[in-house]
C-alpha cells in the first residue's frame, strides 16, 4: 500500500518513521524503531531523529493522497525526558489540532513501554503544485 | 463587549498567544498592519489567530479569502469579532 511515508524523498536514516496508521479523522499512530545504526549517531542526533519521525507521522495524517506535499515549517514546546537508545520501539501518537490557509498544527507524543518520553507541537505547510 | 474594549483584549491576546513577551498593548496601533510590514506576522501566526478566535470568542474562521481582510489590523479584527458575536446573540434570542 502506498502511503505518504512511501512518497517521502528522505533516505535512511532520515526516513525515520517506520509505520503510520490512521486511527481517526484527526488522529494517527505511528512508530519509530531505533536501530543500532541509528544509535551510532550518538547524542542529540538520534533524539532529533525521533522528532523527525513524529513530524513524518503527522504528515501522514493529512498528506496521504498522491500529489499532496508539505514541508515542516515549525516546532514548538518540544521536550524530551529520556534519551533514545538502540532497540527502542517508540510509539508515536499525533492529533491534528488546527488548520488554516494550508498550515496544519499537530500535537505529538512519543511513548516508550507506556511511558511518555517526548512531546512537541508541529506545523506543516502544504506546498502548492508548481505551475 | 464594546469595540474599544475588544481592541485592547485582542492586543493582549495576540501578545500572549504569539509570545511577544517584550511588547505591550500600547505598542500596537489599532490600524497597524498585522502582516506585511507592521507586526510582521506570518502564516503560522494566522493559524494561531484562528485558534484564538475560536477558543476565546467561539468564532469559526474557515474562509481564507474573507479572513484576509479581517486580519489586516486590530481594528478590522475587532470589527469581525464584534459583528460575529452580535449575530450570534441575535440568533440566540430568536
Amino acid at each position: 500500500m502506498t502511503s505518504w511515508l512511501d512518497s517521502l524523498p528522505h533516505q535512511i536514516p532520515f526516513r525515520a518513521a517506520s509505520r503510520a496508521v490512521r486511527t481517526g479523522e484527526r488522529e494517527i499512530v505511528g512508530a519509530f524503531l531505533c536501530t543500532a545504526n541509528d544509535a551510532l549517531a550518538e547524542g542529540v542526533v538520534v533524539d532529533v531523529l525521533l522528532f523527525e519521525a513524529m513530524a513524518q507521522v503527522a504528515g501522514s495524517l493529512v498528506f496521504d493522497s498522491p500529489g499532496r506535499e508539505a514541508l515542516l515549517s515549525g516546532i514548538e514546546e518540544a521536550s524530551l525526558d529520556a534519551p533514545v537508545t538502540a532497540g527502542d520501539l517508540i510509539e508515536i501518537r499525533v492529533d491534528l489540532e488546527a488548520e488554516f490557509g494550508g498550515i496544519y498544527r499537530f500535537r505529538a507524543t512519543a511513548t516508550r513501554e507506556g511511558l511518555a518520553i517526548a512531546r512537541a507541537r508541529f506545523y506543516l505547510a502544504e506546498q502548492k503544485p508548481s505551475e | 463587549m464594546e469595540i474599544e474594549e475588544l481592541k485592547r483584549k485582542l492586543k493582549e491576546l495576540l501578545i500572549e498567544r504569539l509570545k511577544f513577551e517584550d511588547m505591550t498593548p500600547e505598542e500596537i496601533g489599532d490600524d497597524d498592519p498585522l502582516f506585511e510590514g507592521g507586526l510582521g506576522l506570518d502564516s503560522i501566526d494566522a493559524l494561531e489567530i484562528v485558534v484564538m478566535l475560536e477558543s476565546e470568542f467561539g468564532l469559526k474562521i474557515k474562509n481564507e479569502a474573507s479572513a484576509r481582510e479581517s486580519f489586516r489590523s486590530i481594528s478590522s479584527l475587532a470589527r469581525l469579532v464584534h459583528e460575529r458575536t452580535a449575530e450570534a446573540e441575535v440568533q440566540g434570542q430568536a
